[in-house]
């Protein structure tokens, strides 16, 4: 059961280049390969800044200034159970009430401020690769923040 | 024979030159030291113009222009062209005497043209006493140094290549043709050819007196015409010999075309190799791109996730154990409240009667507790199904899966990687074999080579054939001598006639012998010589020597080079240049040398593309070997040959042209017409004539370009 | 000596000592013969005469001391 199907994901327009460039869905053309667009789908670099900002104990960023745009639509945790329940879990620890789970928006609410803050700290890592590619540099970031 | 001095007027660029030779034995050498354009090439053509007349220019002296070019004016005019050579002869009898040969002739010129007078020549034996006019001028050099010789006394560095180098029926034809020339070979066979005549003659006196008889007439008649068949057999033998070895040279040719271009590979295979390499660095490729998406999927795996959420996960967890642990997970409160109410008593043991007040009270305590559940029934519900669901999530990770999995995948990929760099290098290496694959198909080479192998093998048979044919009718010759013998000994005149014949076959016998024994035990001479002077001089060119183990002219007079197990080289492919010039000078020094003829070598640039060792041994062992060396050598050949010239040079002069000021001259000579100057400076000397620029040399440059008066 | 007549020489001596001996004096009169034969081929190299003819009778001299020899030695 997809407790978000209905509820979108709203990003600041700053994001949208960057979830272009390095989302594999959204590239055509010779670039279209995972070494440069590392994210299979854009719900993929969205959850992993989630995960960047809870595992480096980065401050959930509640407020989104400026214009939005949606990038994501809920119905992608349809086929996610284990994401869709991750958001639940991190919204119980977050609130320290269970009652939370019956509120998808503040849930998700909750979920993208966190994404939020992850969200710069991955671009960072991924602009950083120089002549490496993104896959390989993302991964050494990832290795090294859970080895 | 040795020349003493030679003096040229008017002859092309060579207005007035004149230039003595050495005759010390001690120092046999002399040098024209000459750039190139300087004259070096027409003094050559000068010198033997002088000795042997028109035949010695290029073209037999057809269109060939002897004097300057810039004598021409609008007018027509006389131009006197003269050579004059003083030489010395040494017999032990007479001792050394003293000649001097004059050619002159007077050329008409206007404008472009020119119209060649008479040629006069005149020899004189000079003489304490005056110059003594000897008649007959030509036969009297020609029996020292005859015509035939020329090009072998008289070379270039670059001619006398082709004594090893292009076509080998050429080669073998000019390596003959010096050998028999100095050798004598030539008189030999040109006595046997003729007495085989007087043989001949004879016969036919026999047949035409034999009157009556007609057994003598029969077998005279038989034996002049076994006679006249033979000579035409032998020349086809020759003739199919020329072919065979031409043939031979092309089977062989074809043979290396067809080696290299399977060395090279065959197209139709290489276009194969290059088609698998592409299929497997396409497939490599793929195998990459797949193990990069796996790759990226790891970035949404679950163990991932897992990982980066533990913190709040093990919150969650602490939270929903919680509620378990309070019996609110899972929510069974209402049915069980819901089940009490039918019972009699409560859980906790007391009465739930109806009629009761107290039971009244405690049924309305349960109908609260289940109203109260109902509301929070949706949230429990949910938490529940959390709970149970995100028990995978909840459980803490062991070890580092999301790791593992990725060093795996990151194996892939390299695999892949390498793979397909791998294929990739095929392919390309595929790729420039072809592009570098000579324009020719396999089979079509394969197809020449079988051709010339057939026609080869079908002159070898004729060859074979004629040769037998041969054998068969000399033995007839044999057979009907000795009949024609007995017939001839039944009268007197028969008798006289066959004395005859004794005499004419005993000639012809030893001729035979003779020539015989010249081309084998003089030959070998030559060989042996030109041997050990070849391996003296490239003695210590570690390249060649190493490759090299002897030459050999063998009795088809082809020079051969052996290599390493004896295995035959061929000189115009697997030796360097400065090998293949030392071969020729030894061939050309031996010659000289076992033919005992006393006459000057004269060789123009010989040693062009030789440096260090091989140059100076080259120069060294020419000097020693000669009875009179004269060479010209330009600026660059003698570079590093300084100490040898010192210790071998009787006599040095220096050619200028006076057209390169100020290219390479230094000054200007002040000269308004187009002639080479001469000057007396050594090979470390230099004059105002002379002097030239360090650092600019056109033959600094490892190339010769002719003389540009030869070229007109 | 002129160009390779020596070396000419040196052979046909070598060859010389395998003639046979066909009368008495014949290997001498051969020698003269064999030189003339020689000289002849240079003259006419240089003279450009026919030769055949002069040979031809070299050869016709010895060949009649070899009869005359035999037909001596006969009687």
């Amino acid at each position: 059961m997809n407790n978000f199907s209905s509820i979108d994901i709203h990003l600041p327009d700053k994001y949208q280049q960057y979830f272009q460039t390095y989302c594999l869905t959204r590239v055509e053309g010779p670039q279209n390969r995972p070494e440069h667009s590392p994210f299979p789908r854009m719900v993929d670099m969205w959850f992993l800044a989630l995960c960047i900002a809870v595992k480096e104990g980065l401050k959930p960023e509640f407020k989104v200034q400026g214009k939005t745009y949606k990038p994501i639509e809920g119905n992608v945790f349809g086929s996610d159970s284990w994401r869709s329940n991750s958001l639940m879990l991190l919204a119980v620890a977050h609130t320290g009430d269970v009652k939370v789970t019956d509120q998808p928006r503040e849930m998700m609410r909750i979920a993208n401020a966190y994404a939020l803050a992850g969200l710069p700290r991955l671009i960072a890592n991924l602009e950083e690769r120089g002549n490496g590619t993104a896959l390989d540099y993302l991964s050494d970031a990832v290795v090294e923040m859970i080895g | 024979m040795k020349l003493l001095r030679e003096r040229i007027e008017n002859f092309r660029l060579l207005k007035e030159v004149e230039l003595q030779f050495s005759t010390d034995t001690d120092r046999k050498l002399s040098v024209i030291r000459a750039a190139n354009e300087s004259g070096k090439t027409t003094l050559l053509t000068a010198l033997q113009w002088g000795l042997f007349g028109d035949k010695a220019l290029p073209g037999r002296g057809k269109n060939f222009r002897h004097s300057p070019l810039d004598a021409s004016s609008g007018e027509a005019k006389s131009v006197t062209v003269s050579v004059e050579i003083d030489y010395v002869m040494s017999d032990l009898a007479s001792g050394d005497t003293i000649y001097r040969l004059i050619r002159s002739m007077t050329e008409t010129v206007k404008g472009g043209d020119w119209k060649k007078g008479r040629t006069d020549v005149c020899l004189f034996q000079l003489k304490l006493t005056g110059a003594d006019p000897m008649p007959n001028p030509d036969a009297h050099i020609s029996p020292y140094l005859p015509e035939e010789l020329r090009e072998v006394f008289f070379t270039d560095g670059d001619r006398a290549l082709s004594f090893v180098e292009g076509a080998r029926d050429d080669q073998k034809e000019r390596v003959e043709g010096a050998i028999r020339s100095l050798l004598g070979l030539g008189v030999m066979e040109k006595a046997h050819g003729d007495v085989h005549e007087v043989e001949l003659g004879l016969n036919r006196k026999i047949k035409r007196e034999a009157g009556n008889r007609n057994d003598l007439r029969e077998i005279s008649e038989r034996l002049v015409s076994l006679q006249e068949e033979i000579p035409q057999i032998e020349k086809k033998i020759n003739s199919f010999e020329k072919s065979r070895l031409r043939l031979e040279d092309l089977e062989q040719e074809a043979d290396r075309k067809l080696s290299d271009a399977l060395r090279k590979g065959n197209r139709t295979e290489l276009e194969k190799q290059r088609q698998t390499a592409i299929r497997g660095r396409e497939s490599a490729e793929k195998d990459a791109t797949q193990a990069a998406r796996d790759h990226a999927n790891l970035f949404k795996s679950e163990f991932l996730g897992k990982h980066l959420l533990a913190e709040p996960f093990k919150k969650a967890k602490e939270i929903l154990d919680g509620l378990h642990r309070q019996g609110k997970i899972p929510s069974q409160t209402i049915p069980v409240l819901e089940d009490r109410l039918n019972q009699p008593t409560c859980i906790c043991g007391e009465h739930l009667d109806p009629n009761g007040q107290d039971g009244q009270k405690r049924r309305r305590h349960i109908q609260h507790l289940i109203d109260e559940s109902r509301n929070s029934d949706e949230i429990q519900r949910k938490v529940t199904e959390l709970f149970y669901s995100a028990q995978d999530l909840l459980r803490p990770v062991a070890g580092h899966p999301w790791i593992d999995e990725y060093n795996d995948v990151q194996a892939r990929r390299q695999r892949a990687h390498r793979r397909s760099k791998e294929h990739g290098e095929a392919e390309r290496a595929a790729e420039a074999k072809i592009a570098d694959l000579p324009d020719v198909d396999i089979q079509q080479l394969r197809d020449s080579r079988s051709r010339y192998r057939n026609q080869h093998r079908d002159a070898q048979r004729q060859e074979m054939r004629l040769t037998h044919q041969l054998e068969s009718k000399r033995r007839d010759v044999k057979d009907a001598e000795k009949e024609r013998k007995k017939l001839l000994d039944q009268d007197e005149q028969g008798q006289k006639l066959d004395a005859e014949l004794e005499v004419a076959r005993d000639l012809q016998d030893i001729l035979i012998n003779a020539l015989e024994t010249m081309k084998t035990r003089e030959l070998k001479k030559v060989s042996d010589h030109m041997n050990a002077l070849f391996l003296e001089m490239i003695g210590s060119d570690v390249s060649q020597r190493a490759i090299i183990t002897r030459a050999e002219i063998t009795e088809a007079f082809s020079i051969v080079v052996f290599g390493r197990y004896d295995q035959p080289l061929d000189p115009s492919q697997d030796l360097n240049g400065a090998s293949r010039r030392a071969l020729t000078i030894a061939f050309i020094l031996a010659l000289t040398k076992v033919s005992e003829v006393e006459a000057p070598n004269v060789i123009d640039t010989p040693l062009g593309m030789t440096s260090g060792y091989v140059k100076t041994s080259i120069l060294k062992i020419a000097t020693q070997q000669s009875s009179q060396l004269i060479l010209f050598l330009t600026h660059d050949e003698i570079k590093g040959c300084e100490e040898i010239l010192d210790r071998y040079a009787g006599r040095v002069h220096t050619m200028t042209n006076p057209a390169h000021y100020p290219t390479i001259l230094v000054n200007d000579p002040g000269v308004d017409d187009t002639r080479v100057l001469l000057c007396a400076c050594n090979y470390r000397q230099h004059c105002e004539i002379c002097e030239r620029r360090e650092t600019v040399s056109l033959e600094d440059s490892d190339f010769d370009t002719p003389d540009m008066t030869m070229e007109a | 000596m002129a160009y390779n007549n020596k070396k000419i020489r040196e052979v046909l001596q070598d060859q010389i000592v395998d003639v046979p001996q066909r009368c008495e004096g014949y290997k001498e009169e051969f020698t003269r013969l064999l030189v003339n034969v020689v000289n002849l081929e240079r003259a006419h190299a240089i003279a450009k005469r026919s030769v055949v003819k002069d040979i031809a009778n070299e050869v016709h001299k010895v060949g009649m001391f070899l009869y005359r020899s035999r037909s001596a030695s006969d009687e």
